[in-house]
C-alpha cells in the first residue's frame, strides 16, 4: 500500500474509534506510522472533521417536528393496541391487517405558512409537498372520511380522478375558510383542492376548465361548479390534466 | 431492551431530518421523509430489538423513501459508479474559517447527490464506509471514493476555495434530469 492508498483509507476514519476488524485500516496505519507527513495530515483531517460534525449536529430541525412525530406515533401505537386486541379475541388477524387503515392526526397545520389567493396558495402548497392527515388507496374512503370530518363535498367530482389510486387527504383551514385537499397517484401526484364558493367570493372562476402552466413543468387547472371552487395541480402537462378531468363537466 | 415509539423518535428524529434535508434540499420534503420513515418503522420495523440495527434500519428506509420520491419527481442526479482515484485527494495546511451550522448544511446541499448522501451519513453518525455501503446499497470501494472526495469538496467549499472541478471530473455519462 502506498501513501495515496493509505490516505484514502485513513480519510474514511477521521471520526469515531479506530475500527477493530479492518485489515485495510491496519495496513494504512502502518504506512502512516512510518510517514510523519501522512500522520500529520490525518491528525489535521480528524480535527477538521470533528469540527464539521459538531456544527452539523447544531443544525436545528423545525421546532414543531418532534411534536408532530409524537402525535403521529401515538396514533399508530393506539392502532396497534386495538389490532392486538382483535387478534386475541376474534382471531381475525389477517382481515384486520387488511382493514387497518392509516389514520394519523398530526395536530399541527403548517399549511398556514402559505398565504395569498386560493389558486396561488394551492399551487405553492402542492409544489412544496403537502402533509396529509388521512391516507387510503381507495378514493371512496377518502371522500367518506372528509365528510365524516364535516367537510361538505360537492355531489359531482371528477370521475377519472376518483378512479385513480388514492394517496390521502387533509381538511385545511385557510383564512378561516374550509378547504379540502385530495391527493391521488397517477405516475405523478395530482392534488385536488375543493372549497365552498361562498367562502372564496373574490376568486374569479368560470364554469369551465382554465389551465395555467407553472414553473418546473407543473400545470394548474381551476373551475367552479355547483357552488364549489376547484383547483387541480400536478407536475404534468395540460393534456394530462385534461385527461384526468375527462368524463366530468363542471 | 428495545426502545418505545416515542423514545425512538426522540433518539433519532433530529439526525434523520438532517439527513432528509441534505438529500431532498427541501424542508417540507425532509419533514415528510422523516415522518414517513417513522410511520413505516411503526408498521414494519418495530420488532427490531437492537438500537444499532434500528438506527441503521431508519436511515436505510429514509433513503429508500427518498429514492421513490426522487424517481417520481425525476429530481435525481445519477452518476456512474466510479473507481477509486488515489491521486485526487489533496489538502492544504489552511485551517477552516469560522462557520456555523447553517453554513455546513448549505454547503453540504451543494455537493452532488452521490457525494452528499455518503458525506452526510459520515458526519451525522460517524458511520464507517462499510455501514454507509450497507445503508446506501453501493459497493464499499465506491463509498470510500465518494466519501473521501465529498469531504474534500466540502472542506474546500468551507474555505471558499471555489470549484473543485480540477479534482473531480464527472463522467461524461452523467445524467441530469428534473428541475433540481
Amino acid at each position: 500500500m502506498n501513501e495515496s492508498e493509505a490516505k484514502l483509507i485513513l480519510a474514511n476514519y477521521t471520526l469515531g474509534e479506530a475500527p477493530l476488524d479492518d485489515a485495510r485500516f491496519d495496513e494504512a496505519m502502518k504506512v502512516a506510522q512510518s510517514d510523519p507527513e501522512l500522520m500529520s495530515w490525518w491528525e489535521r483531517a480528524k480535527k477538521r472533521d470533528s469540527e464539521i460534525k459538531g456544527k452539523l449536529l447544531q443544525f436545528e430541525p423545525p421546532s414543531d417536528l418532534k411534536a408532530a412525530l409524537h402525535a403521529s406515533m401515538e396514533g399508530v401505537s393506539k392502532g396497534k393496541v386495538r389490532r392486538r386486541s382483535f387478534m386475541r379475541y376474534l382471531a381475525i388477524a389477517a382481515s384486520l391487517a387488511l382493514a387497518f387503515n392509516l389514520y394519523y392526526k398530526y395536530g399541527i397545520d403548517r399549511s398556514d405558512e402559505y398565504t395569498g389567493p386560493l389558486v396561488e396558495r394551492a399551487f405553492n402548497y402542492s409544489f412544496d409537498g403537502p402533509r396529509l392527515s388521512y391516507f387510503n388507496k381507495d378514493t371512496t374512503k377518502i371522500t367518506d372520511w372528509l365528510e365524516e370530518q364535516d367537510f361538505e363535498l360537492p355531489k359531482e367530482l371528477p370521475t377519472r380522478f376518483l378512479a385513480q389510486k388514492g394517496i390521502g387527504c387533509r381538511p385545511l383551514n385557510w383564512s378561516d375558510s374550509k378547504v379540502a385537499i385530495i391527493c391521488i397517484d397517477a405516475d405523478v401526484v395530482y392534488h385536488l383542492f375543493i372549497a365552498r364558493g361562498e367562502e372564496f367570493e373574490n376568486v374569479d372562476l368560470k364554469k369551465s376548465f382554465e389551465f395555467e402552466t407553472r414553473k418546473a413543468g407543473w400545470t394548474v387547472s381551476k373551475w367552479e361548479s355547483g357552488g364549489h371552487v376547484f383547483v387541480l395541480t400536478a407536475k404534468a402537462s395540460q393534456e394530462n390534466l385534461e385527461s384526468m378531468l375527462a368524463e366530468y363537466t363542471p | 431492551m428495545a426502545l418505545g415509539f416515542q423514545e425512538i423518535v426522540d433518539a433519532y428524529y433530529q439526525n434523520l431530518y438532517r439527513f432528509a434535508l441534505s438529500l431532498s434540499k427541501s424542508p417540507d420534503r425532509a419533514w415528510d421523509l422523516t415522518q414517513e420513515t417513522f410511520l413505516i418503522w411503526a408498521r414494519k420495523g418495530s420488532s427490531i430489538r437492537s438500537e444499532k440495527a434500528t438506527k441503521s434500519w431508519l436511515y436505510t428506509t429514509l433513503y429508500r423513501e427518498f429514492l421513490k420520491l426522487a424517481k417520481r419527481g425525476a429530481r435525481i442526479v445519477a452518476l456512474e459508479d466510479q473507481s477509486m482515484d488515489y491521486e485526487s485527494l489533496t489538502d492544504t495546511e489552511a485551517e477552516l474559517p469560522n462557520f456555523d451550522a447553517e453554513n455546513v448544511m448549505e454547503l453540504l446541499m451543494e455537493l452532488k447527490i452521490e457525494y452528499r448522501k455518503a458525506v452526510t451519513l459520515f458526519y451525522l453518525e460517524s458511520y464507517s464506509y462499510k455501514e454507509i455501503s450497507q445503508i446506501l446499497d453501493v459497493p464499499i470501494g465506491t463509498v470510500m471514493s465518494r466519501l473521501a472526495r465529498g469531504k474534500d469538496v466540502l472542506r474546500r467549499k468551507l474555505r471558499n476555495e471555489g470549484s473543485p472541478n480540477k479534482l473531480i471530473a464527472y463522467p461524461k455519462t452523467e445524467r441530469v434530469s428534473g428541475d433540481e
